[in-house]
């Protein structure tokens, strides 16, 4: 080979000076010249382009996108009642309930160190409204953590919404009940003004 | 050149057993060369690869199979994580490096080692000191910092070893008697230039109080460096010195030429300035400044191009017309294909859109794996074929080849392609996977471990293999040291190879030469050919200074911008230091290696604020010391875990974690159910903080040793009162839940109380102030 040249001596490596592949030259070419748009793109200050301010933009469509039919929703008996019977918005509460609350009530919400949720009786819920004031207050001096920082108010009535659902499942492999039995949550409240629940 | 003589002259000799068909390879002429540091670092290779092979084996499968080990916390699997880890990094596949380098060093200098006692020196202080800390890990007393475990002790060995080969490689480098320095050379000198910064600067540690030691970065900082000097030593320590290796042995066995100078010539500089930078890569997306992730994703994107150049040379040198025994090509075309593999993943999954898929998950351990045990390890063996050819004077027979070979190379596979890149591929896709409207696909993160187990066995089933591979290298190093051919008594002196001159080669010439073109657009036309490389690479100087500038240049951009978010974290509103029963659970959080596991990073990305809680800033991290951002998420983030679970879930949990989780991989911490804290080690922990600056409460840190009759009485010192109150706290919570009563005084109370303090600080005028 004529372009070849010594280099090493001792172990007789040759050396020999073929080009670079064109494609090689090309391509490292382009992304050098892209390097320097992406960082003054990036890092010049512009508003809106940092990881956090990007990812604050995305939750913010997320949110709207998912909630934008059904607006801020009010922990109220009526409200959560409704929605436990649409399926399509029962999902979300069951994701928030997979995410957050199977480690205590279980997979299906049989029970483990918190109370079985598939069975007929609760220890603080005496009426549908009071499993979203439980979710988002916490019981029994947050042996049931509180979730109000945690959780949008929306996610706490779909969550709430989906507990609900689940009363009467009888989910296999259940915690013994605990508690008492509140009325089936569509029967009309017996005396709105007594139960502060606990 | 050379003004002093070497320990033995240089001198060409044919080999005893010309002629003898077994030595059929050995047929050219050997030159002599100290053999001292080569046979010694094989010794040290056989020793390392029992132990870093059955450690991996036993570390990947405890991990699957935590109920192995019930009752031996020391063996779980955060505690001996760190062991395989320094094992094999530190251990056996540097061993095999350094042996390697050794030989490869004095036949491109056509010298000896400027000083064999220094090549001694760095040999047994490198290795006496990883095997002592690997010993200091078995007892527990790891520095938590995920990469950089060691003691102090054991660390300060490291960095004589590997100072003492510094000094040896540039002096041996600087009186070599070849005039220009070979490829290889370049490779070995900004290897041990930059380990030896690394290694200093990533251990750095500050006296926080008498006879203890605290590493001397908090909070972003240290969370920065932890990953960073991970990074950095996979590269600078496994990477760099293969590469060398590769380009000395590949074309010295094949016979084929390097092909193209100027691909070697941009592999090694472009490699060197991408990977300075690409050492806070793993943090993209992280609470470290958006900057500092910028350059190191851009670092790592375009390394794709050097490792490129690098790969086309490798393809050319290993096309070969000579016989070799299959084993070696075996190894050699599995480290190229490693190499090509690794050069395309890493830097396609550096970009800020598939960081998430890939960082803190199993997927960034497949990859560390993939440097260190295929590139770095197989290129380590075929170079001790090389080496037994050389220094032991019998070729490895083939029968033990390809059982080493065939079971490295089945075992790495299995253990990094088959097992580990799916695992950490599937963990990705699983977490990050939303539907159109943001729900989580797979929101139960038991799901994603019950989903990787199979390939964790695989994996696991992978390293056992690769150990019988490991123990069969081992064997054959004893069996071929027991066979060696003796020196040859008749030493032929042919004419030296010493000094040769350099003869500048004519560069072609240029089609701009009779064209009326400027002076300065012939040379850039001349530039191409990068024949003022030839002059540099007489220069050793030039490459040191020109590392530690790139090197220095590098890190001070990423460093600045992390230093300044801690300084401003601590002035802006960081929450309360830890309270002192919180330090102590941290400090327990930090002996059973939970970060080995855990990791306490949320990034903006919605799945994961959705599945962990509020994206983590700087402040989160103000007084953590170190920071245990851990590495990969075998289970989930802990980082907003507080307050999301009551006192007897963490109870249950650590005591028979697979009764509340089931399917979960999470050993038994019963151990610390039963085992009471000592305040004593408490008060220790909150001099160290005090050293640090942080304000207490005076009271807690005065020694008021009370009498006999006080405690008779029931008295008790400040600090023992405010341990008291807070442990009786957390005990009142796992009571309420319906746990057991009276266990104010357990490690596990401790530990709950520092987990149900992450992410859920009080205010920083609650306990005491900065």
């Amino acid at each position: 080979m004529s372009d070849t040249f010594p280099v090493s001596d001792a172990d007789s490596i040759s050396v020999a000076d073929q080009p670079m592949p064109k494609w090689w030259t090309r391509l490292f070419t382009l992304f050098v010249l892209i390097c320097p748009f992406y960082l003054l793109y990036f890092h010049t200050g512009a508003p809106g382009r940092s990881e956090i301010e990007r990812y604050e933009r995305v939750a913010f469509e997320i949110t709207k996108k998912r909630f934008a039919e059904i607006g801020e929703l009010q922990p109220t008996r009526a409200t959560i009642l409704e929605y436990t019977k649409k399926p399509n918005w029962l999902k979300v509460g069951k994701m928030v309930f997979k995410t957050h609350c199977v480690s205590c009530h279980g997979r299906n919400g049989e029970g483990g160190v918190g109370p079985n949720l598939t069975d007929d009786a609760y220890k603080h819920v005496h009426d549908i409204e009071d499993i979203a004031r439980v979710i988002s207050e916490g019981a029994n001096n947050n042996a049931m953590p509180a979730w109000k920082d945690k959780l949008s108010t929306n996610e706490l009535v779909l969550v709430a919404a989906y507990v609900a659902s689940l009363r009467g499942t009888h989910a296999p492999g259940g915690k013994a009940a605990e508690g008492s039995v509140p009325p089936p949550w569509d029967a009309a409240p017996a005396d709105p003004g007594a139960g502060d629940g606990g | 050149m050379a003004t002093t003589e070497p320990a033995t002259p240089l001198h060409h000799t044919t080999h005893p057993s010309d002629g003898h068909p077994q030595f059929a390879q050995l047929t050219r002429p050997v030159i002599w060369y100290d053999e001292g540091p080569v046979r010694l670092g094989m010794w040290i290779c056989a020793f390392w690869a029992v132990v870093s092979g059955v450690l991996t084996a036993a570390t990947l499968s405890v991990m699957v199979n935590p109920q192995w080990v019930e009752g031996y916390p020391q063996l779980a699997f955060g505690r001996i994580r760190p062991l395989y880890w320094h094992a094999a990094v530190y251990g056996l596949v540097s061993a095999m490096l350094q042996a390697g380098m050794y030989l490869s060093l004095q036949r491109l200098c056509g010298r000896t080692m400027w000083r064999k006692s220094l090549a001694y020196l760095h040999l047994v202080s490198w290795h006496a000191g990883v095997a002592w800390g690997c010993w200091m890990l078995y007892q527990g007393h790891g520095e938590a910092r995920i990469g950089a475990e060691l003691p102090i002790g054991p660390d300060c060995l490291i960095a004589v070893g590997s100072l003492a080969f510094l000094l040896n490689l540039s002096m041996t480098a600087m009186r070599r008697r070849i005039t220009g320095m070979y490829i290889s050379m370049w490779f070995y000198l900004t290897s041990a230039v930059a380990f030896a910064a690394i290694h200093l600067i990533g251990n750095w540690a500050t006296f926080a109080a008498p006879g203890q030691t605290l590493t001397a970065y908090a909070g972003v900082v240290d969370g920065m460096v932890q990953s960073w000097h991970r990074q950095q030593v996979v590269f600078f320590l496994i990477l760099f010195p293969a590469l060398g290796l590769a380009y000395h042995i590949i074309p010295h066995l094949t016979g084929s030429p390097v092909r193209r100078y100027r691909a070697a010539v941009l592999q090694y500089w472009l490699m060197l300035i991408c990977g300075a930078f690409a050492g806070a890569r793993l943090l993209n997306l992280t609470a470290i400044s958006d900057w500092v992730s910028s350059l190191a994703m851009w670092g790592s994107v375009l390394m794709l191009f050097p490792a490129w150049a690098g790969s086309l040379n490798l393809k050319g040198m290993l096309k070969t017309d000579r016989s070799l025994p299959g084993h070696c090509m075996l190894l050699l075309m599995v480290v190229f294909a490693g190499f090509v593999w690794w050069t395309l993943e890493s830097s396609v999954t550096a970009t800020r859109w598939l960081t998430p898929y890939t960082a803190m998950t199993d997927w960034a351990v497949a990859r560390d794996w993939l440097v260190i045990f295929v590139v770095g390890g197989l290129m380590g063996t075929a170079t001790i074929f090389w080496l037994v050819q050389h220094v032991y004077r019998i070729a490895a027979p083939r029968g033990w080849g390809m059982v080493v070979s065939g079971l490295l190379v089945l075992g790495l596979l299995l253990q990094v392609v088959v097992g580990a890149y799916p695992a950490g591929g599937l963990q990705g896709l699983m977490e990050m996977r939303t539907d159109a409207m943001g729900v989580l696909v797979y929101p139960d993160f038991l799901d994603i471990v019950r989903a990787r187990q199979v390939w964790w066995k695989l994996s696991a089933g992978g390293a056992a293999l690769a150990a019988g591979g490991w123990v069969a290298l081992a064997m054959m190093l004893v069996f071929l040291r027991w066979r060696a051919a003796p020196k040859p008594a008749v030493v032929v002196q042919l004419s030296p190879p010493v000094d040769v001159r350099w003869v500048e080669p004519t560069p072609p010439p240029s089609p701009l030469a009779d064209k009326p073109v400027l002076g300065l657009a012939m040379t850039l036309d001349q530039a191409k050919h990068f024949l003022f490389h030839l002059r540099w690479q007489r220069h050793p100087a030039l490459f040191l200074t020109a590392t530690s500038l790139i090197l220095g240049v590098a890190w001070g951009v990423e460093f600045l911008p992390v230093v300044a978010q801690q300084r401003a974290a601590l002035r802006i509103a960081p929450p309360a230091p830890y309270t002192p029963l919180e330090l102590l659970g941290r400090q327990i959080y930090q002996q059973e290696g939970c970060a080995s596991c855990h990791t306490q990073m949320v990034r903006p990305i919605y799945a994961e604020v959705t599945r962990y809680g509020e994206v983590s800033r700087p402040e989160d991290f103000v007084w953590d010391r170190p920071a245990q951002w851990g590495l990969r998420r075998v289970g989930p983030d802990l980082a907003k875990v507080g307050g999301t679970k009551n006192g007897f879930w963490h109870w249950q949990h650590l005591e028979n974690p697979s009764q509340v989780s089931p399917g979960t991989v999470m050993p038994s911490f019963a151990h610390l159910l039963d085992e009471r804290f000592d305040v004593e080690d408490i008060r220790r922990l909150l001099l160290t903080q005090v050293a640090l600056g942080i304000t207490y409460d005076e009271a807690w840190l005065v020694e008021n040793e009370l009498t006999a009759e006080d405690r008779a009485y029931g008295e008790m010192t400040e600090l023992e009162q405010a341990v008291l109150r807070q442990g009786e706290e957390v005990a009142a919570d796992i009571v309420r839940s319906g746990g057991p009563a009276n266990m104010f005084d357990r490690k596990a109370t401790a530990l709950i109380a520092y987990l149900q303090r992450l992410g859920n600080p009080p205010p920083a005028s609650a306990t005491g102030t900065p």
